[in-house]
């Protein structure tokens, strides 16, 4: 599920950069051809999936939310919590906009011309290797594969950033899971379940509500 | 006698040396360079901040990548970040930011963005949004605040920053260490550097790592910032300089030959001089911490003239059988010494340390090169003399030409028409501009970088003054808040550190609200009220932001403003004042200027007042004419050419008056004696080589001291020999 990648790799983007840390089980053959990598996932124009996530923050407490995930290949995200809190964030190569309970826009963020805009642009069209190398630059990429598993892990390059490190779990071409620990938002695991692609974008605006 | 003396003073030279030396290697010579630091101190809080704005851009180097192919220039970009010399750091990165994510926490509940704070406000519908976000802060996939509230929900202290003016208004995208924009299909990587602090005040440091930056970088990344232009204008200057330095050394050394017909006398000039600078810039470091560029130049050029004693010296032993120096020569030198030391005294009167500067180190530096000649000159002789004279003396002891008078009255003359002259054609020009001119690809990469910030015309300095920290505050809030309804955006430390009245109705608004959505939104402990957070622990914490930290001052601070607004600026309050940086730092130097050529005129008045009692009223008139003919040369003929009197003419003035009050006492004093008046157009032709030839360099400033040394060396040694008469 190549999208839920893409959705991590934009979060992370947005979410200010990134940085590095040694987790427990983390794969450790280093990935020299990204064209590899593009293979393990399913090239689809349309996935949706439920998730579950877990995040720890640094003081201890655990928040547990679900919620309803969507890739819309060219026009963007839906990340959607539904417990405990009922919340949107749709995310276009335009603008970021976060809706309440009640379908309200809270916040809208202009990406305008803005190059990490464009950057998420071309991430929003297709998974390239260009665009994995360019991950490259923030990341130690390593990868564990058997069979139709892949595993690819993400240590950040730089000291300094806060994400420590990111792991990417594939199945049979979909992204079952992801885990990262930041040094603001603590550790965080989201897990992906009914997991659907389609061949067809939906013409419809994406659901904000439920 | 002679001899235990002789022996006692050599040791006290090379102890004085020796002293000095170690104690520069030890703590190190801080020289500063900034025009700025020239301003006065005292209450003037607006200059304050004006000079602590230029400190804080004396260290940065502004990098610009630029190219059609994103990819191309961030390429380029990391490229150059990895290989930066060790000596210069990115100003931005995540360091940076996580540090003040941390320190800013403990204010999390009071440091609300504009948006924020007018949603509680509001109440009802318009504040629950301020809830979900936070809600959805701690339960999106990405946090929407660079910095998430961690378990706080109602802690925005992070989007308070980024939602800041200063974040918002920039041309540019923050991205780690670099900042990108897009303009005309071209993308730029703009990257801060930080230069150490060591490196920024050593000329020859700066130009060996901004060379090494520029080979990092090639040839199609544009360098800016103040050391940038430091390093141009001193290389420019030193090549010049070295060149003029060869010609003048070379002549200086074929005149000694011409003169006395052997180096001999050459030998001891140059430790003589090092070791009277050495001493005199020990002491300036020991008294102000530092030394001004110009300062050290002008002070420089104050030793210099003492060769002058030396020249005086050597004469005198072609018609002695001794080497020690002789009473009469000693009296004159003294009081060569003393009327220098007087009039650079007065500069102590003006309170302004530049100028105590150049006093210290002439006083200093002109008394210790005459302890030094007579330490270290009579042993070197001794058996030596009497001193064979060399062609040139010889041809000129014999020629009439060269030996003429002029009437006690003619330089008062000469000084009258002058001084009628002056105030015909007499302009004064303190514009900065006609100082420097950047090399055209600094200037290109300052105009793109402007361009990109929105600063292409300028920028406006808004002065805003207070009685303390928590006035200046709500006084920057009041400005703020007048431009915003302008549609004038600006620069204020209030973006970032609010006063503390508003930080508390920050704080009651979060506090409300946390009371009121309790249920749905469990916190882990009410907000409590820990203090205000103030502007000089914000900075303390975060040094990344000395730009914004040079705007604070104690007593004044400073809005910007794009000039781009200037005609948008709406009625500012009485406690504001609009400030031409520029500007100021004219009218200060047209102020530093007037105030030299009054303490001209007082050191005019002044040392002959000291020689009279020496010399009588009658002689000393006459050592005066010449002089201050002189000194109104120096006024009056730049303006026959179209040149105006600047700042560097002033100067060059007492410089002017050292040498010429030397000429007169010698001629005064030794009138009559042939080697008199050889020694003194030895002096005259060797200060014209060595300072003369600076007419002819392109750097404005030193152009200007030479023209002026010129102008009134030339007039004074020509009337200089009216003081050889008058009664005895």
């Amino acid at each position: 599920m190549k999208s839920s990648i893409l959705v991590l790799a934009a979060g992370l983007l947005l979410g200010g950069l990134l940085e590095a840390s040694e987790p427990v089980d983390f794969p450790t053959t280093r990935v020299t051809h990204y064209e590899n990598l593009v293979d393990y996932v399913t090239a689809a124009p349309f996935t949706e999936a439920t998730f579950a996530m877990e995040r720890t923050l640094p003081s201890g407490r655990v928040l547990h939310s679900k919620g309803t995930f969507q890739y819309r290949q060219g026009k963007g995200i839906l990340w959607r919590t539904e417990k405990p809190v009922l919340t949107s964030m749709v995310v276009t190569a335009e603008s970021l906009e976060v809706f309440n309970a009640k379908g309200k826009r809270i916040r809208y963020i202009a990406l305008g011309d803005s190059p990490t805009a464009r950057y998420m642009t071309a991430v929003f069209h297709e998974l390239s290797p260009d665009l994995l190398a360019n991950f490259s630059r923030a990341f130690h990429l390593s990868c564990a594969t058997q069979g139709r598993s892949l595993q690819l892990g993400m240590r950040s390059r730089h000291s300094a950033s806060d994400l420590r490190w990111m792991l990417v779990r594939v199945e049979n071409g979909n992204v079952v899971s992801t885990e990262f620990e930041s040094g603001r938002q603590g550790r965080v695991c989201i897990r992906f379940s009914d997991i659907k692609h389609a061949r067809q974008v939906p013409d419809t605006d994406f659901p904000i509500v439920k | 006698m002679n001899e235990v003396r002789s022996n006692w003073l050599w040791m006290l030279g090379v102890v004085l040396i020796a002293v000095s030396g170690l104690y520069l290697y030890a703590s190190g010579l801080h020289v500063r360079g900034s025009m700025f630091d020239m301003l006065p101190e005292g209450d003037q809080h607006g200059a304050s901040v004006l000079r602590e704005m230029a400190r804080a851009g004396a260290r940065q180097v502004n990098v610009l990548v630029r190219h059609a192919d994103e990819k191309e220039a961030r390429r380029q970009a990391e490229a150059i970040l990895k290989s930066l010399p060790e000596e210069l750091s990115p100003a931005m990165g995540q360091t940076t930011m996580q540090d003040l994510a941390l320190h800013l926490q403990p204010y999390k509940f009071q440091l609300l963005s504009a948006r924020h704070a007018k949603a509680l406000q509001a109440g009802g519908e318009v504040a629950e949004s301020v809830r979900d976000e936070a809600l959805s802060n701690l339960y999106g996939f990405a946090s929407l605040s660079l910095y998430p509230v961690d378990e706080e929900p109602y802690g925005f202290a992070a989007t308070h920053l980024m939602e800041s003016p200063l974040v918002r208004q920039s041309g540019f995208e923050p991205e780690g260490s670099m900042m990108t924009a897009q303009r005309d299909g071209v993308f730029y990587i703009y990257m801060p550097l930080i230069l150490r602090e060591d490196v920024a005040s050593s000329f020859t440091k700066l130009d060996d790592v901004i060379g090494r930056l520029e080979s990092v970088c090639g040839e199609d990344v544009l360098l800016a910032g103040t050391p940038v232009h430091t390093r141009q204008a001193s290389r420019e200057n030193s090549r010049t300089m070295a060149l003029l330095s060869v010609v003048s050394g070379v002549v200086v050394v074929l005149l000694f030959i011409c003169f006395f017909g052997s180096l001999r006398g050459l030998v001891l000039v140059f430790p003589t001089l090092g070791g009277g600078l050495l001493t005199a810039l020990a002491v300036v470091q020991a008294i102000y911490g530092q030394v001004h560029m110009l300062s050290l130049v002008f002070g420089l050029s104050l030793i210099g003239i003492s060769t002058d004693y030396i020249v005086h010296y050597l004469m005198s032993l072609s018609q002695s059988n001794s080497s020690a120096v002789s009473r009469g020569l000693r009296r004159s030198l003294l009081l060569g010494l003393g009327s220098s030391c007087l009039g650079y005294g007065m500069f102590y009167v003006t309170g302004w340390e530049m100028l105590g500067q150049i006093a210290a180190i002439s006083i200093v530096g002109l008394s210790s090169v005459m302890l030094l000649l007579f330490a270290f000159y009579p042993p070197l002789f001794a058996g030596k003399v009497p001193m064979k004279w060399g062609v040139v003396c010889r041809y000129i002891s014999g020629c009439r030409m060269m030996q003429w008078h002029v009437p006690g009255w003619l330089p008062w003359c000469v000084a009258v028409l002058l001084a009628v002259l002056a105030v015909g054609t007499m302009r004064t020009d303190d514009k900065i501009t006609n100082l420097y001119t950047p090399a055209p690809h600094i200037l290109e990469a300052e105009k793109t970088l402007a361009i990109l910030n929105g600063m292409e015309k300028g920028v406006l300095t808004l002065m805003v003054e207070g009685e303390n920290a928590e006035q200046l505050l709500q006084r920057q809030e009041e400005l703020v808040e007048t431009l915003s309804n302008a549609q004038v955006p600006c620069t204020a430390v209030c973006s970032v550190v609010p006063s503390e009245a508003r930080q508390k109705h920050h704080f009651e608004l979060v506090q409300a609200a946390a009371e009121r959505w309790q249920d749905e939104v469990p916190l882990e402990e009410m907000p409590q009220w820990h203090g205000a957070l103030t502007p000089d622990a914000f900075f303390a914490a975060c040094p990344g932001f000395s730009y914004l930290a040079s705007l604070w001052g104690e007593k004044s601070s400073v809005v910007l403003v794009s000039a781009r607004y200037k005609e948008q600026l709406p009625v500012l309050p009485a406690h504001v004042q609009l400030t031409d940086r520029i500007g100021e730092l004219e009218n200060m130097l047209a102020q530093i200027r007037g105030h030299l050529m009054w303490l001209l005129g007082g050191i005019l008045l002044l040392v002959p007042v000291g020689l009279s009692f020496h010399f009588g009223w009658g002689n000393t008139v006459r050592m005066l004419g010449p002089v201050v003919a002189g000194v109104l040369a120096i006024f009056a003929l730049p303006g026959l050419v179209g040149e105006g009197v600047t700042l560097f003419h002033v100067l060059a003035a007492f410089l002017v008056i050292g040498l010429g009050f030397d000429y007169v006492i010698f001629r005064q004093s030794h009138r009559g004696e042939a080697h008199t008046s050889i020694a003194v157009l030895l002096s005259f032709i060797t200060t014209m080589v060595t300072f003369g030839i600076l007419v002819f360099t392109s750097f404005s400033v030193t152009h200007y001291i030479g023209t002026a040394i010129s102008l009134g060396l030339v007039v004074i040694y020509l009337l200089s020999s009216a003081a050889a008469k008058g009664e005895k």
